[in-house]
């Protein structure tokens, strides 16, 4: 029997601030965090982790609410039972909210945790309000809400409460990749782009489609990969107006030695080849293939200088970039290098 | 040049070494004392060297003979004193001393180095020129020369400067002699303008009466119109520069509006039925979905280029109104000015006062152009000189240090000059080491012929691989070479080995002590005597 893709949100929640913090926290804040490289949003459910391998399932249902009762919050596991009851094999149900009830939990200093730590007479009415809504649903037989099904999969729910604010889960993905530490704004600005990505991909329609297995997800184009998004954290520290700031130290150390015209010359080209490299929107998928590769050269060979870091990147993945030539991307290298060291 | 043979002695005692080869010859000896140092002493001497025996050896009363081949033709020279007797060709020769035998030698032998000693371009003496090729044993000072008397390291730096090509030398006395009539000329100009102040005047009427006063005033034009031309060309070139910015800044922005466009896409939309409703699958390639920067950051980049070629612009107009100022001040200097004939009159009869003055310094200025004309020709001279002498010192000492290198590959040493400086000392083995690499190299560079000598060549001590690795080195040079050593008791027979079969050994172990010279050799040496002087 396939997968039916059923309740997706069709349109976009006041919500979807917590899907991104739910989509950053399984990328950084999880120990098998590593594992996970596929982000499917609003698939099987509100966001759902995949690995390489297209095997392993984390699924999330997140909720913004910052009071949440117990009851409510077995109503929210609705879509989680759902997908434990169906064909595919999740491997993690996680419900992620933005606050809990005081009585909910036993320790309240626990913000990841299952249900051991939660109070007998609270885990009765998440029972309870999970029962209740799973009978509502159409999309639920009702013959399989069987006591056993119920306590198995509570069993396995996880609850996360968010403790963090938006720019703290960006600063999560570039702790080790930049030196430099960007302002909250652009902090801010990362976390939102990555929301509008994560919203766009509701744009298209799934609803009813049938697969047979979880991979299969990733032929509809509703997923981001941690890969690009790290990328894009890095990128838009990294890449600021060439133009504002002074030239990089490395990349100087290049011209030193020429007359004072032809270093200007060759600071006016570097910064005018990245500026147009830049705000090309026509050529996104080579341009960051192309960063991709000049990153980590570049972080591979950080003592070496710029000219020998230039002799190790893919020319290739250059010359798909015709904004770029030699001396801009000399400057660019010195950037990134800059961005790094 | 082969040796073939040297004697030394008199009616009583004497020695003759006849086993020489014409490759490499090593006499060896177990102990101190059996005469290698006397006969290769006594060789040099009898080739013109200045004596160097020991104080015990009364050089004085023997007679040295060399016999030796260049090209073939055979050489025998004997010398007693101070006096030479020659033999080749049944030619015979007697010369009365040293500077003669030098002068015959680069007649008839091989052409000598010369170098400039005292202002002199002279014949070297035997003394300087066997340095390019013997290293005797006693008293050696890795900074000078060996017997820095009459010839100093100098001497030395020009005999080989001049085997090496260089040919022209500059005669110092000579660019002296200009230099003071130079300043003499000047200074007489001097004292005549400053005497007759009217020559010097600025004024227009002056400079078309007076030839003097004409070329000062336009000396002093023509140095303000250089200086203006030459600001006027770099304010150009800055101009050009700068517009050539403001023209890139530009062209980017035009792009850049280009690329910002996203390029509109229509949509799809079932033919059948006409709905949006269309599910789209993707390849599974790895796409990426973020914009590449975002919109504040293109918006920043488009006004920092605008804010640039403003800066440009403003930076293009400063220089327009600079350059305008050089232009009117040029014109202003080229402009002739119209003098009137009454001016002219004014000042006639004061100049007429001083047209001897007038003329003198004309000559004067002749003078002073020929006299600069002649130093500029000698600095030029002297300059590629000094060029090619620094050329060929680095190729010496390039090749000293890469042969070090060769030969001791972990070491130190850094060959910078061909002497040590006063205070800097080589340990034992080093001092051997500098002295034969200098001698292979003189050689490598120089591509002389003459017999390599080097008296005690193991001095202060030489591993046994070095030594071979040496040896090889010599033995590749083509030259005779005549090496002289004590062996260590472990080390005798050593040459007589097989690896060493391309040595020509010539064992003195046998001679006594301090008694090289033996009644035995007599009828010998005077039968060689003999085949010289008849």
């Amino acid at each position: 029997m396939g997968y039916t893709v059923l309740s997706s949100e069709k349109n976009r929640s006041i919500g979807s601030e917590y899907e991104t913090k739910a989509l950053l926290y399984l990328m950084n804040y999880r120990l098998d965090s590593n594992q996970i490289n596929y982000y499917v949003v609003d698939f099987f459910n509100d966001l759902t982790g995949m690995c390489n391998a297209g095997q392993k399932l984390w699924d999330i249902q997140s909720k913004a609410s910052k009071n949440t009762n117990a009851k409510a919050l077995g109503r929210e596991m609705v879509t989680l039972f759902k997908n434990y009851l169906s064909s595919l094999q999740f491997n993690h149900y996680i419900l992620f909210v933005g606050g809990l009830a005081e009585s909910i939990r036993i320790d309240n200093c626990k913000n990841v945790f299952n249900l051991s730590n939660v109070s007998v007479k609270a885990r009765a009415s998440i029972k309870l309000g999970l029962i209740e809504e799973a009978q509502v649903k159409t999309y639920i037989d009702s013959s399989q809400i069987t006591e056993e099904n119920i306590e198995k999969f509570l069993e396995m729910v996880q609850i996360v409460v968010d403790d963090k604010k938006n720019s703290e889960y960006v600063k999560a993905i570039i702790k080790t990749s930049v030196k430099l530490i960007p302002s909250e704004d652009i902090l801010e600005s990362i976390f939102d782009e990555i929301k509008d990505k994560q919203s766009l991909k509701k744009n298209s329609v799934v609803e009813n489609i049938v697969i047979n297995m979880s991979h299969e997800a990733l032929d509809y184009s509703r997923h981001l990969t941690s890969h690009e998004i790290r990328l894009l954290a890095i990128a838009r520290i990294i890449n600021r107006n060439p133009l504002e700031k002074g030239v990089p130290s490395s990349f100087y150390d290049l011209i030193k030695d020429l007359p004072n015209h032809k270093r200007q010359d060759y600071v006016l080209e570097g910064q005018i080849g990245v500026a147009k490299a830049l705000s090309n929107k026509n050529n996104v998928n080579n341009f960051w293939q192309f960063f991709e590769n000049v990153y980590f050269v570049t972080l591979e060979n950080l003592k070496e200088n710029v000219n020998s870091i230039f002799n190790k990147i893919d020319k290739a993945l250059m010359l798909n970039c015709p904004e770029f030539d030699s001396i801009s991307v000399k400057y660019f290298i010195s950037i990134i290098k800059e961005g790094i060291e | 040049m082969i040796i073939t043979k040297v004697a030394i002695g008199n009616n009583e005692r004497a020695f003759v070494e006849d086993r020489f080869v014409n490759n490499m010859n090593i006499i060896s000896s177990d102990d101190n004392n059996k005469g290698k140092t006397i006969l290769i002493q006594g060789m040099m001497y009898a080739l013109g060297n200045t004596p160097t025996f020991p104080v015990s050896f009364d050089y004085k009363s023997f007679y040295f003979i060399v016999e030796f081949k260049i090209n073939n033709k055979l050489y025998k020279v004997c010398r007693y004193k101070d006096n030479y007797i020659i033999k080749f060709e049944n030619e015979l020769r007697q010369l009365e001393n040293t500077s003669e035998f030098r002068r015959f030698w680069d007649k008839e032998i091989s052409l000598l180095p010369k170098i400039v000693k005292n202002n002199n371009l002279v014949l070297v003496h035997p003394e300087l020129f066997v340095q390019l090729f013997f290293v005797g044993q006693d008293k050696k000072n890795t900074s000078t020369i060996a017997n820095p008397n009459y010839y100093k390291n100098d001497d030395f730096y020009n005999m080989l400067y001049w085997i090496c090509g260089v040919k022209i030398h500059i005669d110092e006395t000579e660019l002296k002699k200009q230099k003071k009539q130079l300043q003499d000329l000047v200074h007489a100009k001097k004292i005549l303008l400053r005497e007759n102040k009217i020559l010097n005047s600025k004024r227009k009427e002056i400079s078309i009466l007076s030839p003097t006063n004409d070329r000062i005033q336009f000396e002093n034009n023509l140095d303000k119109i250089e200086k203006i031309n030459q600001t006027i060309t770099e304010l150009n070139k800055e101009r050009n520069r700068n517009l050539t910015r403001k023209l890139k800044c530009e062209t980017a922005i035009k792009e850049i509006n280009s690329l910002n466009r996203e390029l509109d896409t229509g949509e799809i939309v079932c033919l059948n039925c006409g709905s949006l409703h269309i599910g789209y699958k993707t390849s599974s390639k790895n796409e990426y979905v973020f914009d590449i920067t975002t919109t504040e950051i293109r918006k920043e980049i488009v006004q920092s280029i605008q804010y640039k070629i403003a800066d440009y612009q403003e930076e293009i107009e400063r220089i327009n109104i600079e350059l305008n100022n050089k232009q009117i001040l040029l014109n202003e200097l080229l402009t002739v000015e119209e003098v009137s004939l009454e001016a002219l009159l004014f000042y006639k009869d004061d100049l007429l006062a001083v047209k001897d003055i007038d003329d003198k310094i004309v000559k004067l200025d002749k003078e002073i152009d020929g006299v600069k004309s002649n130093l500029s020709a000698i600095e030029v001279k002297k300059e590629s000189l000094e060029l090619t002498e620094k050329e060929i010192l680095e190729k010496i000492y390039g090749l000293m240090n890469e042969t070090y290198k060769d030969i001791e590959p972990n070491g130190t040493l850094l060959f910078t000059s061909l002497f040590t400086k006063k205070n800097e000392t080589y340990s034992g083995s080093e001092q051997t080491l500098f002295y034969l690499i200098k001698t292979y190299v003189f050689q490598k560079i120089t591509g002389h012929k003459m017999p390599i000598v080097v008296d005690s060549f193991r001095f202060e001590d030489l591993s046994t691989e070095k030594e071979k690795a040496f040896l090889d080195l010599f033995n590749g040079l083509g030259n005779q070479i005549i090496f002289s050593t004590t062996l260590k008791d472990e080390e005798i027979g050593k040459y007589d080995k097989d690896e060493f079969d391309f040595v020509n050994h010539i064992n003195y172990s046998n001679h006594i002590s301090y008694n090289l010279l033996q009644t035995s050799f007599v009828d010998y040496f005077n039968t060689l005597l003999k085949e010289i002087i008849e």
